[in-house]
């Protein structure tokens, strides 16, 4: 090995011993930086509206979807739709190359609008 | 109040919207998160401290998401390594990288002159500021819960939401890149 890349082996190990002090010793002597009114400020800038709890999240979930099925009671024919609902099932199903994609398309779809939903929701 | 523990704390603050707690928290973890936002700051303290208001407001949003799996100050830190990372993408921050272009031996950041010692000893911590400004971001972050806050790559990872191996590079080629500086320095 020649002696100038023995040297500079020894100039990056000697560098990597200097960085590894220069950061011990900002460690070592890191300040304790007084709270100036940080505490004081940040409260003030919280928002008002209190942020709904995940009690208080799912207990307006529930009353909600009561409230739903009531409504859906009262205002919707809940035989009629029933029925059209299963005339929607089809007697036989064929299974495709085209329907396989169809499905496979529609979940991603599915899944997309629903991840989109919940991160919306959860701003 | 002073006595409670993290996760009481946060637990007063999301499901009884104490306040108190809150504060108690902001007030426990608000140096460590402003030194280290000073760091990645090039120590600008108005800019480091209105991040960490922000952070902090942001943290106090999505309380209810925090998971006890990682560490309070863990969480912080990335909430607001992330309001730093938005605040570099509006303003562009200059953040020239060093691994093409080492400084000068002139441009010293750490003085190895005897009669400035006292100086270099109360300027250390903005000179290593300075030392880490010259990386991009992303790196500089990665640098600083490395080298200051002695993380290990796993919990880094963790931290900032990057894949293992992004750390690992980070760390080899940032360490590189501070050693030829401190290179250059040396002359």
């Amino acid at each position: 090995m020649s002696s100038f890349n023995q040297q500079s082996i020894d100039q990056v190990s000697n560098n990597a011993e200097v960085l590894d002090a220069l950061f011990s010793d900002v460690r070592s002597d890191e300040p304790g930086l007084i709270d100036q009114n940080i505490t004081k400020v940040v409260l003030n800038t919280l928002p008002k509206k209190v942020i709904r709890t995940r009690k208080r999240s799912v207990l307006f979930d529930l009353v909600g979807l009561t409230l739903g099925l009531i409504a859906a009671y009262f205002f919707f024919d809940i035989e009629q739709i029933f029925v059209s609902s299963m005339s929607l099932i089809p007697e036989s199903l064929s299974i495709t190359v085209a329907n396989i994609a169809a499905f496979f398309i529609g979940s991603i779809v599915l899944a997309f609008v629903a991840f989109w939903a919940g991160e919306k929701a959860s701003k | 109040m002073q006595q409670l523990d993290d996760t009481i704390l946060i637990e007063l603050a999301v499901n009884k919207n104490d306040q108190r707690a809150y504060g108690e928290l902001v007030n426990r973890h608000q140096s460590n998160l402003r030194y280290s936002m000073r760091q990645l700051t090039d120590w600008n303290e108005t800019l480091a401290d209105d991040l960490v208001q922000d952070a902090f407001v942001q943290a106090f949003k999505q309380l209810h998401k925090f998971r006890n799996k990682a560490k309070f100050s863990s969480w912080l830190y990335r909430i607001g390594y992330n309001t730093f990372l938005q605040h570099v993408r509006k303003k562009q921050l200059i953040t020239e990288s060093i691994d093409d272009q080492p400084l000068a031996a002139n441009d010293s950041l750490i003085s190895n002159d005897a009669n400035e010692d006292s100086d270099a000893r109360s300027d250390l911590h903005q000179r290593v500021a300075k030392l880490l400004s010259q990386i991009e971001p992303e790196r500089r972050s990665v640098l600083h819960l490395f080298l200051h806050r002695q993380h290990t790559q796993q919990e880094i990872s963790d931290i900032m939401g990057i894949p293992l191996g992004s750390v690992k590079t980070h760390i080899s080629r940032g360490r590189k890149a501070l050693q030829s500086n401190l290179h250059a320095w040396q002359g």
